[in-house]
């Protein structure tokens, strides 16, 4: 899991550049190989709620599910914009703390 | 919420001082404008204040909600780099935090246009955030859909200079192209024409540029004696011609089919003639009101009917000169060249220019407009291979349409919506009609054609359907025509004439200072080879250098000039600005004045070319006893005072 949240957090500054420059083609290539990741990766840490919770993290799911709400309607309606705030402002910083945790639990 | 908001008072306060057709369409939005609150303005995390657009039950953002300044910066960075001539074309303003950035970037010679599909995100920015500083940016034009559009295609004429056009950039805001790819694509689509315009523009001087310079200095004799379409003018607004429509008749194959209801129309409408379809015409005794003839190589085929000779003409200084000198009815110059203009204003009278797509109905269509007819009828305006022909029967002998000229075909509309074939030059002046009519929402202009290419803005009806509908009042504009004064009164056509005798020495004077620029070109490059390039010596020279290169600022005979030397000018702009970074400055100064000399002995050359032109009019074309007479009657006006 470690692995695929770091080679995510080397991807997403990347494509948010993308985003902010109005590069669409090569932003759409890099959406389509990291949103089913980037959405996975947040399914799981989710369903692993009971887990961390008998670690004594406690996971803020409903913000996650937001952001990852809020990721889905940026991607279906090709908002640009939102799309770059989303992963570089929401999405990066829930992969960083997926990051924590995952070290915690080991 | 214009009422006491200072904001809006101070960008607004820069806007009617710089760009006055923005500053009145906005008002005019404004004060139109029903929907209200699709736009909003937001504040980003930052507390930057940030646009959205409310569409489809979400707010579409065009700034980052978080980072606003540090997203403008990223697009920024993405942008290619800009040549220090070019131009930068922005699709959106966004909270106009893009165009600042672009603005840094750029330098003080580059151009930014910024155009905005949606008038209520200007205003809404305009009302609710400081843009002062931009607005003041002298580099900065704005348009923005119906609020200032119309104006577009003039200002794109005077910005996009020859040498820009290969250094000129879109570049399109984030989320823009998916709210309004529609008014992008037609704002590119419009750019796209008249960048194309620009082109023919080039291909034309280059390919004919001896031919029309030719006329233009020959045609000034007839132009001492003729009136003008602004004397024209004057005599028609003494008319009240409300509701009389004017009627183009231009000679597509369609002609044919409706020429003989002219005559009905005749003292009901002012009936003006493209020279091409002047033959048909006089084969049935139809004499039109005006006819208009620009082209510089007119068949000559077309003018044998000696009746022609006393039909008025509209002209231009580039008409064919043996059209003019055989004339002998009245003649109605327009403006086609700023000297000869010039010249009008030094004696004292004005010439107006009729703007034209490229065919000489465009020039008749600008002529009706200029008269102030409201009411346009076109008849015989195929712009297209109607029934597989392309003009009217009479008007040439031509090749049927063919696999031979197949590349110079496109396929467009016809007025049933289906495909039809014309050439890609046709299309240009079908494409230049539509923007005039969409430019000019108070012109009703009826297509009476009865066949060929879809003009869109139209009325398509019949052409008996319009006589009945629009030719009810009688006019008798020949009778008025007749009345149009001469641009000049005896003196002041005396005083032209000098002007002329004038020009052999004028040119002498500037040949001998492009023959100094040449010295000082190589004095540059000598001082420096010496590394003398700080030296008072060098500045003197670059002073001396730059002085040259502006004479056409300062001398408006060089328009003569600069027409005889246009395809060495295009060659040598061609790539001008692409100086290499790693050249060194010894070599691109070498570089610098190999072009600047070629450049001067070009200008050398046409002057001779001028010189000579003008001593062939005064030796042939020139009427001494014409002169003889003039100073006559200028001698009896002073004896009378």
């Amino acid at each position: 899991m470690i692995s695929k949240i770091d080679g995510l957090l080397e991807e997403i500054p990347r494509i948010c550049e993308q985003l902010y420059q109005n590069d669409i083609i090569n932003a759409n290539q890099g959406m389509a190989k990291i949103f089913p990741e980037i959405n996975r990766l947040y399914l799981d840490v989710i369903n692993m709620r009971a887990d961390y919770e008998a670690i004594g993290i406690d996971l803020p799911v409903e913000i996650l599910i937001s952001q990852l709400k809020n990721m889905l309607e940026a991607y279906e309606a090709k908002d640009v914009i939102m799309l770059a705030d989303c992963l570089k402002y929401e999405i990066y910083e829930g992969l960083l703390y997926f990051r924590g945790i995952a070290d915690a639990k080991k | 919420m214009q009422k006491n908001n200072i904001l809006f008072e101070k960008n607004i306060a820069i806007i009617k001082r710089r760009l006055i057709p923005l500053h009145d369409g906005l008002l005019k939005y404004i004060e139109t404008r029903i929907e209200e609150g699709k736009v909003i303005i937001d504040e980003s995390a930052r507390g930057e204040k940030v646009v959205g657009v409310v569409r489809d039950n979400r707010c579409w953002y065009l700034n980052s909600r978080y980072d606003a300044e540090n997203a403008v910066k990223c697009w920024a960075d993405g942008v290619e780099e800009i040549n220090f001539r070019g131009i930068v074309i922005m699709n959106g303003i966004s909270n106009m935090m893009y165009a600042r950035e672009m603005l840094k970037r750029l330098g003080k010679d580059n151009i930014l246009v910024l155009f905005e599909p949606d008038p209520a995100i200007l205003v809404k920015v305009i009302e609710e955030t400081d843009v002062s500083d931009i607005l003041e940016d002298d580099r900065v034009f704005i348009f923005a859909n119906d609020i200032n559009m119309t104006f577009f295609r003039q200002y794109f004429g005077i910005l996009f200079e020859y040498d820009r056009i290969n250094y000129s950039k879109i570049l399109t805001l984030p989320n823009y192209g998916m709210l309004f790819p529609d008014e992008i694509g037609e704002f590119e689509e419009l750019c796209e024409k008249e960048l194309i315009a620009i082109h023919t523009d080039k291909n034309t001087y280059i390919h004919l540029g001896e031919e029309i310079n030719d006329n233009h200095i020959d045609n000034i004799w007839s132009s001492i004696f003729s009136s003008s379409i602004d004397e024209l003018k004057k005599t028609i607004d003494k008319t009240d011609i409300k509701g009389v429509p004017a009627i183009i008749v231009a000679a597509g194959p369609s002609l044919d089919k409706n020429i003989e209801l002219v005559r009905e129309a005749k003292g009901k409408a002012l009936i003006v003639a493209v020279d091409s379809a002047i033959k048909a015409m006089m084969a049935r005794d139809i004499i039109p009101d005006l006819l208009v003839t620009i082209d510089s190589h007119k068949p000559m085929s077309l003018f044998e009917d000696e009746r022609i000779e006393y039909i008025p003409l509209v002209i231009c200084m580039q008409s064919r000169v043996e059209i003019l000198q055989k004339h002998k009815g009245k003649m109605f110059m327009s403006a086609n060249m700023s000297y000869i203009k010039s010249i009008y204003r030094q004696l004292g009278t004005d010439l107006s220019v009729l703007s034209t797509g490229g065919s000489v109905a465009n020039n008749a269509f600008s002529l009706v407009k200029f008269l102030g007819f409201k009411t346009i009828i076109f008849i015989g305006q195929d712009l297209a291979f109607t029934d597989n022909k392309k003009h009217v029967k009479n008007a040439y002998t031509e090749t049927a349409v063919g696999e031979d000229e197949s590349e110079e075909y496109i396929e467009i509309e016809d007025q049933n919506g289906d495909p039809i074939l014309t050439f890609r030059n046709f299309k240009l002046y079908r494409d230049w009609f539509e923007s005039e009519i969409r430019d000019n929402p108070d012109l009703h202009v009826i297509n009476a054609t009865e066949g060929g290419a879809k003009i869109h803005g139209t009325e398509i009806i019949t052409f008996r359907e319009a006589i009945d509908k629009y030719c009810n009042k009688n006019v008798d504009f020949n009778k008025l025509i007749e009345l149009a004064a001469d641009s000049f009164s005896a003196e002041q056509k005396l005083e032209y004439f000098e002007i002329l005798m004038d020009m052999p020495n004028k040119l002498n004077k500037l040949k001998k200072r492009f023959e100094k620029g040449i010295r000082d070109y190589n004095r540059f490059y000598e001082l420096l080879r010496k590394g003398k390039n700080g030296t008072s010596e060098f500045r003197h020279v670059l002073k001396s250098i730059e002085e040259v290169n502006n004479i056409d600022l300062k001398e408006q005979i060089m328009e003569f000039v600069v027409m005889y030397a246009m395809e060495d000018e295009y060659r040598l702009i061609e790539g001008i600005y692409d100086v290499e970074k790693s050249a060194d400055i010894k070599s691109e100064g070498r570089e610098i004045a190999d072009r600047g000399i070629s450049m001067l002995n070009s200008y050398i050359k046409a002057c001779a070319r001028v010189i000579e032109r003008v001593e062939y009019v005064l030796e042939n074309i020139v009427d001494e006893n014409r002169i003889e007479m003039l100073k006559a009657e200028v001698e009896s006006h002073k004896k009378e005072k």
